[in-house]
C-alpha cells in the first residue's frame, strides 16, 4: 500500500508541476502586459520613470525571487505582492485615479490560476499598506502623493467599500482553493481508473498465466505417464530380454554338461586319472558359467525392482535363514543371535541380504575348529545397525576396496568357491533401501559386517 | 524303421539335447523303440500317418510322445494342440520336456491337455535321473489306452 501512495505521490507532484510551470508561462505573459499598461500610462502625466523604474524593479523582483527559490511557491507570494505593486504604481501614475485600483482586483482573480488562497494575503497585505500609508500622508497635507481624494467619504461607505473588497479577495481565494481541491480530486480519479486499468491488465495476466500454468501441468503431467508407462514398458521388455538371454545362454552350458558326464558315464573305466579330472573340470566350469548367468541375471533384476516396504520382523526372517542356511551347507557353527529390531524394509530383497551375509560368514569359516557366528544390531539414533561377525579367515582390508564389486573376489576359487556377485548384490539392495553396507575384518581372525536400515517410517504398511 | 512299432516319440530339434535325451533312456533300456523327429510338421506327419510317413498308416500310435517346446516354424504347442483336438490321438500321452520354467509355458501345456510337463534340470545327472523315472512311468508303470486306427 506505501508503494502505491508513493508513486501516487509522484503522479500528483508531476501534475502540479505541470500546472505551475503552464501558470507561470501564462503569468510571464500578463507581467509584460502589466509593464507595457505601466509605460502606456506614463504618456498621461509623463511618469516614465515610475513606470520603468519600478515597473523594471518589481519584474527583477519577481524573477530573482523565482530563480532563487526554484524549489518552493515562495516566489508566487512575490509575484502576489509585484501585483500589488503595479496597482499602486498604477494608482500613482494616474494621479489618484480610483479606477484604477480595479487592477488589484484583476490580480485576486489572476491569482486563482495558481490553486494557491493563500496568495492573496500579501496582495491585500501590500494594497492596504500602501493605502493606509498614502492616505495617511495626504491627509498630513503632502501634496505629490497622488491619492484617492475620498471627500466625502462617509464611514458608512468605507465599510462598504471595505466589505466588498473583502468580498471579492474572498470569492477569489475561496476559487483558488476550489480549483486545487478540484484538481486533486482529478488527480484521485485519473490515478483510480489508471490504476483499476492496471489491476484490470494485471488481472487478465494473472488469468492467462495460471491459465498457461494449468495446460502445462497437465501436458507434464501426461508426459510423466507417458514416460512412466515407456518406463514400465522398457523394463518389462528388458526383463524378458535378460531372461531369453539367460536362458538361451544357459542351453548349451547344460549341453556340455551333459556330455561331459555322458564321457565319464560311458568311458570312465576306459579313462586315466587325469582324464577324469580334466572331464570334472569341464563340468564344474559349465556349472560356474551357470552360476554367473544366474547371479548377473539376479543382479540386473535387482535395479529395476520395486521396492515393497512392509514392516520387517527381523528375529523371524533371520532365524529362517539360519535354517536355510544350515541346511545347505552342513555346518557345525556356533551361531549368536541377538535379539534384532524391526525394520521396515521388503522382506524377500532383505532375506537375499541375510542369506548372503550367513552363507559367507558360514563359508568363510568352514577351515576353523570352532566358527562362532554372531549376529545383532548397534543402537543407534535414526538408523538400525545390524551386524554379522565371524571368525572365520576374514580379509586384508588392504582390499577393501574391492570387497563389493561386481565379480571382485579376495580369496581364490580354489580356497572359497563364488562368484563375487553376492556382496555387490547385497550392497545394491541396501542402497537401495537408503542403508549403508561395510565390513571391518583380520586375515584368519574374522570379518564383522554392518549395515543400516532407515528407522520405521509411518507411511509403512503393516503386513 | 517308420514301419516298427515306436513306443517313444521323440520331438525335439536340438540334435545334441535329442542324444543327451537318448543316452539317458538308454541307460534305463527304454531306447529300442524310440523315434526321433526334429521337426514339428514332421511330428504331426508321422503321427497322423501323412505324406513322408503315409505307409505308417496301420502301425499303432506310439505309447507316449516327448515334446520339446522350443521347436522351429510349428511350434511345441501348436504340435500338442494338434495332438489333443483330434479324437483319435487325443489320449496319446503327451510329456513337455522343456527348459523353459515360465508360468506361461506350463500353464498353456496343461490348459491344451498335455498330460505332464517336466523342467529339464541343468545338471544331468539330475536330468538323467527325471527321465529315467519318466520312462519308468509312462513307458511301463502307466496303463496306455489301446487306440484302435479304425479308419
Amino acid at each position: 500500500m506505501t508503494f502505491q501512495n508513493t508513486e501516487k505521490e509522484r503522479y500528483r507532484t508531476r501534475i502540479f508541476s505541470l500546472a505551475k510551470s503552464e501558470s507561470d508561462k501564462r503569468m510571464n505573459f500578463f507581467l509584460s502586459g502589466f509593464f507595457a499598461l505601466g509605460l502606456i500610462l506614463a504618456f498621461f502625466y509623463n511618469t516614465w520613470l515610475i513606470a520603468i523604474g519600478i515597473g523594471g524593479l518589481s519584474l527583477l523582483a519577481y524573477h530573482s525571487a523565482r530563480k532563487i527559490w526554484r524549489g518552493s511557491d515562495l516566489y508566487q507570494y512575490v509575484l502576489a505582492a509585484v501585483l500589488g505593486i503595479f496597482t499602486c504604481q498604477y494608482l500613482y501614475q494616474m494621479h489618484g485615479m480610483y479606477e484604477m485600483n480595479l487592477f488589484m482586483l484583476i490580480s485576486s482573480a489572476l491569482l486563482v490560476m495558481y490553486q494557491n488562497w493563500k496568495l492573496q494575503l500579501p496582495l491585500i497585505l501590500v494594497v492596504v499598506l500602501h493605502h493606509a500609508v498614502f492616505a495617511y500622508l495626504q491627509h498630513n497635507g503632502s501634496s505629490d502623493v497622488y491619492f484617492t481624494q475620498f471627500e466625502n467619504l462617509s464611514l458608512q461607505a468605507f465599510i462598504f467599500r471595505v466589505a466588498f473588497l473583502t468580498l471579492v479577495f474572498f470569492n477569489c481565494g475561496f476559487w483558488a482553493y476550489q480549483f486545487k481541491k478540484y484538481t486533486e480530486r482529478n488527480i484521485d480519479q485519473c490515478y483510480e481508473i489508471v490504476r483499476l486499468g492496471e489491476e484490470q491488465l494485471q488481472k487478465e495476466e494473472l488469468l492467462k498465466m495460471s491459465e498457461k500454468i494449468i495446460a502445462l501441468n497437465s501436458s507434464l503431467e501426461k508426459k510423466v505417464e507417458e514416460r512412466t508407462s515407456e518406463l514400465a514398458a522398457a523394463n518389462k521388455e528388458l526383463e524378458s530380454f535378460s531372461y531369453s538371454v539367460s536362458h538361451d545362454l544357459r542351453a548349451p552350458l547344460r549341453i556340455i554338461n551333459g556330455f561331459a558326464k555322458l564321457l565319464a558315464r560311458k568311458y570312465g573305466d576306459k579313462l586315466d586319472e587325469e582324464a577324469k579330472e580334466n572331464i570334472e573340470i569341464i563340468v564344474t566350469n559349465a556349472r560356474r558359467m551357470g552360476n554367473l548367468i544366474d547371479d548377473l541375471l539376479n543382479f540386473s533384476r535387482l535395479g529395476r525392482a520395486e521396492l515393497q516396504k512392509n514392516r520387517l520382523d527381523m528375529n523371524r526372517l533371520v532365524r529362517s535363514v539360519i535354517d536355510d542356511v544350515k541346511s545347505m551347507d552342513n555346518n557345525n557353527a556356533e551361531v549368536h543371535l541377538h535379539d534384532l529390531k524391526a525394520a521396515s524394509a521388503d522382506p524377500s530383497l532383505i532375506k537375499q541380504v541375510w542369506v548372503n551375509l550367513l552363507t559367507n560368514a558360514t563359508k568363510y569359516s568352514r577351515n576353523k575348529e570352532k566358527p562362532v557366528i554372531e549376529i545383532g544390531t548397534i543402537g543407534e539414533n535414526g538408523h538400525l545397525t545390524y551386524y554379522v561377525k565371524d571368525n572365520g579367515a576374514g580379509f586384508d582390508m588392504q582390499h577393501y576396496d574391492k570387497l563389493f564389486g561386481v565379480f571382485q573376489r579376495l580369496h581364490k576359487v580354489t580356497e572359497y568357491e563364488g562368484t563375487g556377485v553376492g556382496l555387490a548384490l547385497t550392497q545394491r539392495i541396501i542402497n537401495r533401501h537408503g542403508g549403508k553396507i561395510w565390513a571391518e575384518a583380520k586375515v584368519n581372525e574374522g570379518a564383522t559386517f554392518y549395515f543400516t536400515l532407515p528407522a520405521k517410517d509411518d507411511t509403512v504398511k503393516h503386513s | 524303421m517308420s514301419n516298427q512299432n515306436i513306443e517313444i516319440l521323440l520331438i525335439e530339434d536340438n540334435p545334441y539335447e535329442a542324444k543327451l535325451t537318448i543316452s539317458s533312456l538308454r541307460e534305463c533300456q527304454l531306447d529300442s523303440h524310440l523315434f526321433h523327429v526334429d521337426d514339428g510338421a514332421e511330428a504331426l506327419d508321422f503321427i497322423f500317418a501323412r505324406d513322408k510317413y503315409a505307409d505308417r498308416v496301420n502301425e499303432k500310435y506310439p505309447r507316449m510322445v516327448l515334446l520339446d517346446l522350443n521347436l522351429p516354424k510349428i511350434g511345441g504347442l501348436e504340435v500338442l494342440r494338434q495332438i489333443k483336438s483330434n479324437e483319435l490321438t487325443r489320449s496319446i500321452p503327451v510329456v513337455i520336456l522343456s527348459s523353459s520354467n515360465q508360468d506361461r509355458d506350463i500353464v498353456s501345456g496343461y490348459q491344451l491337455g498335455v498330460n505332464s510337463y517336466i523342467v529339464k534340470p541343468v545338471e544331468f545327472d539330475s536330468f538323467a535321473k527325471a527321465v529315467a523315472e519318466l520312462g519308468a512311468y509312462w513307458a511301463v508303470l502307466n496303463h496306455a489306452p489301446l487306440i484302435s486306427k479304425s479308419k
